[in-house]
């Protein structure tokens, strides 16, 4: 096609109508003179033609069978007109779509918020009593007085508010800040301490007959009480935060320092933080608890029992030796000042500890070994079985059950919203098709 | 169609199937079994090319006479090859919307009896021809899958003006009827439907026979 001295190729609809002889007879004049002047006109049109003449000759399928019908087919059901739906189906799908998110919405916040704790309620169906004791319980694990003090503890127990309630700002201001978890552990701890009471009450006469009727052992086992609490403060406490306490150490007396905290601790605090140094680890001070020789025992065994701030409160057998302890280890360094009254074994073995670290896992049995009646092991071992007021083993629950529950309410609300999403899609299938 | 009604009750070839009357919106009488008979063939090609598989096929059709027979009273008697093609184009429509969203595997494909048409037992009455030899059904066969897989290749909407104009022979108002659009939709679909076929039977150049090679 030619226009204006210039070719122009022809309209592939043209081509297809010329095929398919449904053009007029100028146009068709027209495509056979375009046809024979362009080479590119021709090829168009001869593979058209080959393509047409392929499909022409596709042979017809035959049908597999009949389809023919023998009878009249079942009627179809008449539509029967829907009765008149009710306003809240008559809602536009968006509606359903925005209180399905709204409820997706309502639901999360309301798991955040369960998470957070804000809910929780806390004094409702508790004892009034450990309410009562809740700061110094609270307190306990991070108190390095009240842990390496058992004795004070047992007095605290007998006057819940009066005298260790502000003991815990003093001692350990990080404290202060008790997340609600640790204080319903705490309000638990202290129902299960108010059930155990009574046992190391009995102990404690126990262990008083035993001091009595044994002279040489009760040095040993004196110190044991108080080594065993020494080094388990020291080797709790140091690792989670320097306690503002045992970093004044060096600087003021251990005696004045430590007695702002428990008057009773002064002796085996001193024993304990005065080697050891404002930043000393555990394992040094552990180890240098351990050259002392029955101390080292004990604290061994303090650790191996792994008395957790909530046991101390079955120590009160210690507290009825701690009179007797007082006056003797006055001197700061234990090393040279104790000599050991029990064999060289528990010594050895303590300063194995010590040099393992405060594990105190070769020194557990050593009381035993060392023929001491081994009478506060168990409530030790029952009450340590309690993680939640030893700051080493007490992970931060708030912490550690936020995701966890912050996963739930997410699964939650996205469940809410696809089966509501899922009932609108299969209220739109229903609707009937005009 | 009124004056000369092929499909009236009666007729002689109402005697092969039951007779089932119908009649359209100006109350003129068909025996619906005799248009079964009449355009099953057309019905059954153009929905087993449209949907490659001849299951779905035979379902698409007998739904599509089923619907027809219900439609029926609503036809007005004008132009029955392009009514009917027109419902089993949409019954094409529907099954294939419906197997785009719920795609399926046959987990033991049937064979297919329109690869083989005829009885597969050599019989006297069904000897080799001696018109065509092996080599060339093999190549005639080569060829009718490749132009297949070049119709299974092109969108829907051109592939059913193809198949209407070029294989089942409509004319142009016909297909226009029978795809419910106008007159130049089905041109421009016709036309590029054939362009692109061709251009799938170029690049697949290799398997056509040597005739239908165009190498310029």
């Amino acid at each position: 096609m030619w226009i204006f001295g210039k070719h122009r190729h022809i309209n592939p609809d043209t081509l297809s109508e010329y095929l398919d002889d449904r053009l007029s007879i100028r146009a068709r004049e027209r495509v056979d003179r375009a046809v024979a002047a362009c080479a590119q006109c021709r090829e168009e049109l001869e593979t058209r033609r080959v393509t047409l003449s392929l499909l022409r000759e596709l042979p017809p399928i035959p049908p597999p069978r009949s389809f023919t019908l023998s009878a009249p087919p079942v009627a179809e059901p008449a539509r029967t007109p829907s009765p008149a739906p009710s306003r809240l189906a008559a809602l536009p799908a968006w509606a359903y779509a925005g209180a399905a998110a709204m409820a997706a919405i309502a639901l999360a916040l309301l798991v955040l918020v369960d998470a957070a704790g804000l809910t929780t309620p806390q004094s409702s169906f508790r004892d009034p009593d450990a309410i009562a004791a809740l700061p110094q319980t609270a307190a306990e694990p991070t108190s390095p007085a009240v842990q390496s003090q058992p004795a004070t503890l047992a007095e605290s127990m007998s006057a819940p508010a009066a005298s260790t309630a502000p003991q815990p700002e003093q001692a350990f201001p990080q404290s202060a800040e008790p997340a609600p978890t640790p204080v319903e552990k705490a309000v638990e701890v202290e129902v299960v301490k108010e059930v155990i009471r009574e046992v190391p009450a009995e102990v404690a006469t126990e262990s008083a007959s035993v001091e009595t009727s044994e002279p040489t052992g009760a040095p040993s086992l004196d110190s044991m009480s108080s080594g065993g609490a020494a080094p388990a403060a020291a080797s709790s406490v140091s690792p989670t935060a320097p306690p503002p306490q045992s970093a004044s150490v060096p600087d003021s007396p251990p005696s004045a320092t430590i007695a702002t905290a428990t008057p009773q601790t002064s002796q085996s605090e001193s024993a304990a933080a005065a080697p050891q140094g404002p930043a000393g680890p555990s394992g040094y001070a552990n180890g240098a608890s351990g050259s002392q020789g029955p101390q080292s025992a004990a604290g061994s065994m303090g650790d191996s029992v792994e008395p957790p701030p909530t046991s101390t409160p079955t120590p009160t057998p210690t507290a009825t030796t701690l009179p007797t302890l007082t006056p003797t280890p006055t001197a700061a360094p234990p090393t040279a000042t104790a000599p050991p009254p029990l064999d060289t074994g528990p010594a050895v073995t303590g300063m194995a500890s010590g040099v393992a670290g405060a594990d105190g896992a070769a020194g557990g049995p050593m009381p035993q070994q060392a023929g001491i009646e081994p009478n506060p092991v168990p409530e030790p071992s029952t009450l340590g079985a309690e993680p939640s007021l030893s700051p080493e083993s007490v992970p931060p629950p708030a912490g550690s059950k936020i995701p966890l529950r912050l996963l739930q309410g997410i699964a939650a609300a996205l469940t809410a919203a696809l089966l509501i999403a899922l009932i609108l899609k299969l209220r739109r299938n229903r609707r009937p098709s005009p | 169609m009124t004056a000369a009604n092929p499909f009236r009750p009666g007729n002689p070839d109402c005697a092969g199937h039951a007779a089932l009357p119908v009649q359209d919106r100006s109350s003129t009488a068909y025996c619906f079994n005799c248009i079964i008979e009449q355009f099953q063939s057309p019905a059954y090609n153009l929905a087993r090319r449209m949907l490659n598989d001849w299951a779905l096929a035979e379902d698409a059709v007998q739904d599509s006479f089923v619907s027809a027979y219900r439609a029926f009273p609503q036809f007005r008697g004008d132009n029955l090859p392009a009514w009917l093609m027109r419902i089993v184009a949409n019954t094409c429509r529907d099954t294939l919307r419906a197997h785009r969203a719920r795609p399926s595997v046959p987990l033991d494909p049937l064979p297919d009896p329109g690869d083989n048409p005829g009885p597969t037992i050599p019989s006297a009455a069904n000897l080799p021809s001696t018109a065509e030899t092996p080599e060339q059904h093999a190549e005639r066969s080569e060829l009718r899958r490749a132009i297949e897989a070049g119709l299974a290749a092109l969108p829907a909407e051109r592939r059913l003006a193809v198949l209407l104009v070029d294989v089942q022979g409509f004319s142009y108002e016909d297909a226009a009827a029978a795809l419910n659009c106008s007159l130049g939709t089905v041109k421009s679909r016709l036309s590029r439907g054939r362009s692109e076929l061709r251009d799938y039977l170029r690049a697949a150049g290799e398997l056509l026979p040597a005739r239908f090679r165009q190498d310029g």
